[in-house]
């Protein structure tokens, strides 16, 4: 098999971790070397699914002693296989970082023959970028669980960011699902990494040992979890140091086994949903149980989770956009972090009115329920009355939110020699909690209304 | 006045600054479309001592993070661009660089926009920008920007290429960035160079392209998306879509 071959098999069973970010690391390029890291991070490409191509991401092998119920790449499963050599994959990596195809590697792997054989074997992948060919751009290497702790220190000298994924939010869906990767496993291995690299930062100076920290990856709707469940646990992941990125990553059925859900809540939407709680947990100081109370605790497929937040506590509002400091203009729907500094930047050159904020790029289409400008509301005199009311105004805003990816991903066509292991029968897709999509994605009409009875009720 | 200016960038309009009034209005000879009215037209001087002066005090107001974004603005093909910036730059004198932040204002918004334009041009041809290899081991880039930023992207490639020689060819304008023994150097290049460039390189661009296809989930394309990050415009020297269906 020759090494494009390789690079078809080995590629398309790498799509399962969905992280290719090459951010966060600054990395100059050694002397005499090639290559260096970028901070904020550089796309190179788009695929026809419209997603940034960085980095070169790509398993080491396939071939894996466990048997994870929901894995393509499974010991049970009869799929083509395939592994690099350390120095091909080198020199491939080192080729298309030259002419600006990459930014970098992205290793991951399936467990041949032990978990300390197959670190090796990424550690050979690593020397050799590092040590001889003096390649300075971006590497992330996924951590093999149930290897020896020391490799996280060996790794961590030549990585960008080290990962492990956490997989399930419980150590229940982890023995049922995947029992190599326990909670006793993973939780101790990414406090470890957290540990190291804070120690080396703050003790030595190292900048070098992971810059680019760690990160994670939580598969969403194999367990009957609710999303409290799950963004509390991001909560947690987020407090160990140098956590820098929780993934989430929309179950879809792969492989009939008995211990998986023959149906998936919530699909893609649900995970761009997660997404939206993650980034405020991260950058705007919500916490999981201030989204996500015990009364309520799954995210709105209809409205995203701020403006749920928002509907939930109207004494918060209207925020004059004059006064309110930084963090209360975050809680604005509409209002991101880079509205909030314009805003508070902008408000030192003089008093804003509601015809300034489309040039700082503020969408006042959410906002403008939302706040004052010098005391006056932005809406619209053709702005229908009673918008005031939580639940007429949860109606209108569910009525304007763009149109969210219903569509599960369908894996089947990331491996078609996958298309033997599929049920002969019944339906693929997801059954699409909150989906409202009809025939030819059309919005279903009854759908539709479940909703608008359903928002009606949780606002009134 | 109606000055018309030859050479491109900032440091054209820095060199006419001292001439230049309130009254006045710039523009690049190759946007200046003649009209009817009666304003007298005039071709400015070049004299790089004066550009360097002026550069040097506008400086001084804005520190060089603020030089630079006047730079990238100036970089774009907006016919109005040197008169957005005379006025920025008249207003600097009361605000100094917090007035970049004040976009709510007239004399600032439309300077915003073309920087933030040229910026995004900048940071999407960082990734697409494609090199291929000749024999000699010389990398060679062509493509054609909608603004004039070689000497924004040229910086990068050096900090990353290492010894590498390479050529990053602006077809547009017929100018390339040379990048040989730690020096970058800007200079004419007609367009033509790009026809008896000879690649050796078509392993990788295989390689490149199998990653590419494996990359894509086939069941959730989404064209509008793809043509939203990677205009169609950029394509043509993606080697990653040569051979690609025409309506992708
Ligand atoms: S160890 Fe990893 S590659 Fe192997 S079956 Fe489990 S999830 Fe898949």
């Amino acid at each position: 098999m020759d090494v494009v071959d390789k690079l078809g098999i080995l590629a398309a069973a790498a799509k399962y971790d969905v992280s290719c970010s090459s951010s966060g690391s600054t990395r100059a390029r050694p002397s005499g070397g090639l290559g260096q890291a970028f901070s904020a991070g550089i796309c190179h490409s788009w695929t026809a699914d419209g997603r940034c191509v960085s980095l070169l991401k790509v398993l080491f092998t396939n071939q894996c002693i466990y048997d994870c119920a929901y894995c393509i790449n499974r010991r049970s499963n009869d799929i083509p296989r395939a592994a690099f050599e350390p120095a091909e994959l080198t020199a491939l990596v080192m080729g298309l970082y030259r002419r600006n195809f990459i930014e970098g590697l992205f290793l991951s792997s399936a467990v041949a023959v032990s978990p300390d054989r197959t670190m090796e074997q990424l550690w050979q992948v690593l020397r050799l970028l590092r040590e001889r060919e003096r390649f300075g751009g971006y590497i992330h290497v996924k951590l093999i669980p149930g290897s020896d702790p020391r490799w996280i220190t060996i790794i961590g000298h030549l990585a960008d960011r080290l990962s492990i994924n956490a997989e399930l939010p419980t150590e229940a869906g982890l023995k049922r699902l995947a029992p190599a990767k326990s909670q006793a496993i993973t939780l101790p291995a990414i406090r470890q990494i957290g540990r190291l690299s804070q120690q080396l930062q703050d003790n030595r100076g190292e900048p070098g040992f992971l810059p680019a920290g760690q990160s994670t990856q939580l598969i969403v709707g194999a367990t009957a979890d609710n999303d409290r469940t799950i963004l509390l646990h991001s909560q947690s992941l987020y407090r160990v140091p140098r956590m820098k990125r929780v993934y989430y990553s929309a179950y879809v059925p792969l492989n009939q086994d008995p211990r998986l859900p023959a149906r998936v809540e919530g699909g893609l939407r649900r995970e761009h949903r997660l997404y939206q709680g993650d980034w405020l947990l991260r950058f705007y100081r919500f916490s999981a149980d201030e989204l996500l109370p015990v009364q309520y605790p799954d995210l709105l497929p209809e409205l995203d989770p701020k403006t749920v937040w928002a509907l939930r506590h109207p004494a918060f509002f209207p925020v004059e956009i004059n006064r309110a400091d930084y963090w209360q203009l975050l809680r604005v729907p509409g209002i991101g972090p880079t509205g909030a500094q314009r805003i508070t930047a902008a408000r030192r050159g003089g008093s804003l009115k509601a015809e300034d904020l489309p040039r700082l790029r503020i969408v006042l289409k959410r906002a403008r329920y939302f706040i004052t400008c010098g005391g006056r509301s932005p809406m619209a005199p053709a702005d229908p009355a009673g918008l005031n009311r939580p639940d007429l105004l949860a109606l209108r805003l569910a009525a304007e939110e763009p149109a969210l990816p219903d569509r599960q991903q369908d894996f089947f066509s990331l491996y078609p020699e996958m298309g033997l292991l599929q049920p002969a029968s019944g339906p693929r897709q997801a059954s699409g909690r909150g989906t409202g999509q009809g025939v030819a994605g059309l919005p279903d009409p009854d759908r539709r209304q479940q909703e608008a009875e359903r928002l009606r009720d949780l606002f009134a | 006045m109606i000055y018309l200016l030859e050479p491109d960038g900032l440091e054209a309009l820095a060199a006419l600054w001292p001439e230049l009034t309130e009254a006045d209005q710039v523009y690049q000879t190759r946007h200046w479309q003649p009209r009817l009215d009666t304003v007298p037209v005039r071709q400015a001087g070049y004299n790089p001592e004066i550009a360097a002066a002026v550069l040097a005090r506008w400086q001084r107001v804005l520190r060089a993070e603020g030089l630079h974004r006047l730079a990238l603005a100036a970089a774009s093909e907006d016919p109005e661009v040197y008169n957005y910036l005379a006025v920025f730059i008249r207003a600097c004198r009361r605000d100094g660089p917090a007035l970049f932040n004040y976009m709510q204002r007239k004399e600032v918004y439309p300077l915003r926009c073309l920087e933030r334009e040229v910026q995004r041009e900048v940071h999407r041809f960082l990734g697409l920008l494609r090199f291929s290899c000749s024999k000699e081991g010389v990398y060679y880039a062509p493509y054609e920007p909608e603004h004039d930023i070689s000497r924004f992207i040229a910086p990068h490639f050096a900090g990353r290429m290492g010894e590498a020689r390479f050529i990053i060819h602006d077809l547009r304008r017929e100018k390339a960035v040379l990048y040989e023994q730690g020096q970058l150097r800007l200079q004419p290049l007609p367009r033509t160079f790009s026809d008896f460039w000879q690649a050796e390189d078509a392993s990788f661009v295989r390689a490149w392209q199998r990653y590419y296809q494996q990359a894509a989930v086939t069941n959730r394309l989404n064209p509008q998306l793809r043509r939203k990050n990677m205009p169609k415009k950029y394509w043509a020297y993606l080697s990653e879509l040569w051979g690609a269906a025409p309506d992708a």
